[in-house]
Formats: C-alpha cells, sequence, structure tokens
C-alpha cells in the first residue's frame, strides 16, 4: 500500500475577495509541482463564493467537472441551454468533452455558497457535451457510504467519461467501515468534509486528505460525532 | 489567453489562429508553442510539424480552462530547469 497525506493547511489559498478558495492540487496561480494530481483526479477546489458573486461565462473542453454544494445554492448556465440552480444536497457533473460555456453563480444575494469544485481527466476526448444534476436523499441515512458517482449511466449517482466512483457518508463517533477500492489500477483520495476520522492509521481533522493506491481497501474509522467524507476513486494512470 | 498568460509574468505572448501567420512567428523564434483547446486532430499534427521545423517545443493545453494553463507551461518550465 502506498499512501500520500495532505493536510488542509497544506492546500494552496487564494482569497479574491468574491471567491475564497482552497486548491488541493495545483491551480490558477498556485504552482507546487509536488502536488499536480492523484491519478487522474486533477483539481479539487474547496470554493466559497460571496452572495450574488461568481464565475462568469468561460469554456472548457475535453475534462469531467463534478460540483457538489456543501452550503448554499449555485445558479448553473451553459452552452447547452441548461439553466439550474444547484442546492446542498445535490450533485451537478459536466462532460465539457468537444467543448462547453458555462457559468456558476451564488443563487443567493445574502449568503455564501460552499462548494467542491472537481476535475477528473476524462477516458474518452471529444464526447458529446453533456451536463446532469441530481439529488442525494441519502446522504441523510448515516453511518453507511452512498455512491453518488461512478462510470455507469445505470448506477447510483451521476456518471462520467471515466473509471471513477464517488461515494460520500456521515457517520458516528468509532463507527468503522473498509471500502473496497474498485479495480487494482485505482487509488482512493479519500477528504474530509466535516468532523474527523483515522484513514488506514493516519489521523485526519476537516479537510484534511489521504491518498492511498497499491491496495485492496481502505480502512477508515470516524472519531468524532457526525463526521462526513468524500472517497474519491480514480484510476492512477490512464 | 493571451491575457491570463500575460498577466504578472515575463512572458512575450503571440496568438495566431493561422497557419501561416504562426509559421511566420516560430520563425521568427519562439520556446514554446501553446495549442488552444478545440483545434481539430490534423490542425494539432500541423502544429507540431511546424514547431519541429523550428525547434519550438510544443504544449497541447489540456482544456478544463483557464486553471490548468499556467500549470502545464510552468511544468515544462521546471522540466527545462531540471534537464
Amino acid at each position: 500500500m502506498k499512501k500520500v497525506h495532505h493536510p488542509s493547511n497544506s492546500r494552496g489559498a487564494a482569497n479574491h475577495g468574491w471567491l475564497n478558495s482552497h486548491h488541493s492540487f495545483s491551480f490558477a496561480n498556485y504552482y507546487n509541482p509536488q502536488k499536480m494530481n492523484f491519478g487522474l483526479l486533477r483539481v479539487l477546489n474547496d470554493d466559497i463564493v460571496a452572495p450574488g458573486k461568481g464565475f462568469g461565462k468561460h469554456p472548457h473542453d475535453n475534462m469531467e467537472i463534478i460540483s457538489i454544494p456543501l452550503e448554499g445554492n449555485l445558479a448553473h448556465e451553459d452552452s447547452m441551454g441548461n439553466q439550474a440552480i444547484i442546492k446542498e444536497g445535490e450533485i451537478q457533473v459536466m462532460s465539457a468533452g468537444t467543448g462547453i460555456f458555462h457559468s456558476e453563480f451564488n443563487a443567493s444575494s445574502s449568503d455564501e455558497v460552499k462548494f467542491l469544485q472537481i476535475w477528473i481527466f476524462p477516458n474518452q476526448r471529444d464526447v458529446n457535451p453533456r451536463y446532469d444534476q441530481i439529488p442525494l436523499p441519502d446522504l441523510n441515512v448515516h453511518n453507511t457510504l452512498h455512491q453518488v458517482l461512478s462510470p455507469s449511466p445505470d448506477d447510483a449517482g451521476v456518471w462520467i467519461h471515466q473509471n471513477a466512483w464517488f461515494h460520500m457518508g456521515t457517520f458516528d463517533q468509532n463507527e468503522h467501515l473498509t471500502y473496497r477500492i474498485k479495480s487494482s489500477n485505482n487509488g482512493v483520495y479519500a477528504f474530509v468534509l466535516n468532523g474527523s476520522f483515522t484513514v488506514e492509521g493516519e489521523a485526519l481533522a476537516k479537510r484534511d486528505a489521504l491518498g492511498v493506491w497499491e491496495s485492496t481497501e481502505v480502512n477508515i474509522q470516524a472519531t468524532s460525532p457526525g463526521s462526513r467524507i468524500l472517497l474519491i476513486d480514480v484510476p492512477m494512470s490512464a | 489567453m493571451k491575457r491570463l498568460l500575460s498577466r504578472g509574468k515575463n512572458w512575450s505572448v503571440i496568438t495566431s489562429n493561422e497557419v501561416d501567420e504562426t509559421t511566420k512567428l516560430l520563425q521568427r523564434g519562439a520556446d514554446i508553442l501553446l495549442i488552444g483547446p478545440g483545434a481539430s486532430p490534423s490542425l494539432i499534427e500541423t502544429w507540431h510539424t511546424i514547431a519541429g521545423d523550428s525547434n519550438t517545443t510544443v504544449i497541447e493545453h489540456y482544456g478544463g480552462g483557464s486553471g490548468l494553463l499556467y500549470n502545464e507551461i510552468q511544468e515544462y518550465l521546471d522540466h527545462l530547469k531540471h534537464s
């Protein structure tokens, strides 16, 4: 088993006033050659956007882009004609493929929105662009992992063009789980959303992360009440 | 893209959409040819050929928006520093 520990305070920080962002991997003006990616997971941004502010219309191509609101609501518009509000408890996915334009704004004029922006390299270039968002009502059920993303349109959660799976869960103190990694070529990036965990013997607090690969499973234990975790299971190479 | 690449860096950035114009620019000398998103495979091949003729390094901007632009170039510059 191989492991990499990324404490919360080792992330790149950028405060633009309207946007307070923490980058788990090199992004924009944050460049750390030791933190470029975890396998095909290229971007994990922890964003707080001021009321009424947001990312204006901008292009993407050939990237799988996942947004998960943690608090508040995002207003989405794109060049495929989609207009939507993505709420806390939902997940949004875009396959940029041949190219899309989109904007994401805080839908509130009074409250911040906090959300995760995740980019994964796709396993096919130049696919037809697509957009989806779904509610995740099962997240209210504690002490189990819930699949929120997979490679299959027929499986639970949203899907992307990559052999990647996301799971989220909220756990009572001392609850233990074993997560089985989906493929021998995959690794898991465990990112603590709230509370604290021990992951493969490493103590993790809020927004700390541990990447694990060359292993078949990951042992996880919640060490404080109501602890919440996101597991990103991705290929370590294309 | 030009605005983003020029901001706060000591880089001279020229943009071009035309093969002839790009060929002339490369003949005058350039360190990097950055291919933006959305180019067709045949056009990408053409850029590689032209850049190869003038010993210019090609970086294919993977896409995904401006968040990775600076990083892709900095990775190459680090590689140069250590080679």
